[in-house]
């Protein structure tokens, strides 16, 4: 019999709140207090993600997000900084001992990062898995994805863009000289696509998104051979994301240095 | 501190700063885009570099043994990268350290 994981679709929020709602479900599984669980969520208003290693200063204009009201929250999976604005993201909250974690991290990347493949494939693009983390189209990366292991549950989050401002991307974000070796011809700014760019404005039209999230959660019930039960944050998960993103993501001292202790529930000492 | 940054073929980037005292490493901090897994283990591996002198068999040496200990997987990152950008900012700093 298959198994039933829980679907969540959320509403578009804050950057801040998004984050803790994927760090209370991490917690929420690992004491088996949910099933395994996707979330498909949006951005209210645009917000950049730095990874777990990377330090705002290097990462990020500040002075231009202040201008544009860009907040910028430290994740706690590694990979790169990323401005959050017209897309569709994802979060899948896999236990450990699930087929589809093992114990290769960059093997379950690829396993994990198939049903984005399968979705743009179905859209009629030539989309392809390019380790560690992307999905790219053409050459050019239109998902990005980050992981992390916890308590016995892996969480990969990742993105994948609807409509993508480059423009603003890069007056936001650093782009490391080393980032783009090979001069103009490998500009930034050509190496990010978007599903706007790829299909066309019907990428923008009302009930795209819904559309992309049924056929992102029909993919990903695929290739987990599982069924979906469409649900929602329990009471003490919302409580919990509400506490995490006061008391971890809204923090300066968390945005700015890394600290390993906000990972767990209890004190380490 | 002195910074240097390594981005090999098929590797994320990474951000080595170093500041040396006495011909030793006395502080150390990784950043970049890559992956490791525990992400506490990236600590493990600041710290082993700390009191060593920035030569690169002992620096890959102390490398392999924090990252063995640790049971710790990098992903888009390699030691040898790692290595190389550590005996790079060691001698950056010491450079800027001149008089």
């Amino acid at each position: 019999m298959m198994q039933t994981w829980r679907l969540i679709i959320d509403p578009p929020r804050r950057g801040g709140y998004n984050m803790a709602v994927d760090l209370a479900i991490l917690h929420s599984l690992s004491c088996r207090s949910c099933p395994p669980t996707l979330r498909l969520y949006s951005w209210d208003t645009p917000a950049i993600t730095i990874g777990y290693f990377q330090r705002i200063e290097e990462e990020v204009r500040e002075e231009e997000c202040r201008r544009e009201g860009v907040a910028v929250i430290r994740r706690i999976t590694g990979g790169g900084a990323v401005l959050h604005e017209h897309e569709l993201t994802y979060s899948v909250f896999v236990p450990l001992s699930h087929r589809m974690a093992p114990q290769s991290i960059r093997e379950s990347y690829g396993l994990l990062c198939a049903p984005i493949v399968d979705t743009l494939r179905g859209l009629g693009l030539n989309a392809e898995f390019a380790p560690v983390n992307d999905v790219l189209v053409e050459g050019a990366k239109v998902s990005g994805s980050a992981q992390t292991r916890r308590d016995g549950v892996l969480l990969q989050h990742g993105t994948l863009l609807i409509g993508v401002d480059t423009e603003r991307m890069f007056r936001l974000l650093n782009v490391a000289k080393e980032k783009s070796p090979g001069g103009p011809s490998n500009a930034p700014e050509g190496r990010v696509t978007s599903l706007q760019r790829l299909i066309g404005e019907r990428a923008l039209e009302m009930g795209f998104a819904s559309d992309l999230s049924g056929r992102l959660a029909r993919a990903f019930a695929e290739r987990l051979e599982c069924v979906f039960e469409k649900g929602a944050l329990s009471r003490e998960e919302d409580d919990e994301s509400v506490r995490i993103e006061r008391e971890l993501f809204s923090l300066e001292a968390w945005n700015r240095e890394r600290s390993i202790r906000p990972f767990f529930r209890e004190p380490l000492d | 501190m002195h910074t240097s940054v390594v981005k090999a073929p098929g590797e994320k980037l990474l951000r080595v700063s170093i500041g040396m005292a006495g011909g030793v490493i006395r502080d150390v901090r990784f950043t970049g885009d890559f992956f490791m897994y525990p992400e506490e283990g990236v600590s493990r591996i600041e710290g082993a570099l700390c009191g060593i002198i920035p030569e690169l068999n002992t620096v890959l040496c102390r490398l392999r043994e924090a990252v063995d200990a640790g049971n710790i997987q990098l992903v888009g990152l390699s030691i040898e990268s790692i290595a190389r950008a550590t005996v790079e900012a060691a001698a950056g700093d010491l450079a800027e350290k001149q008089p």
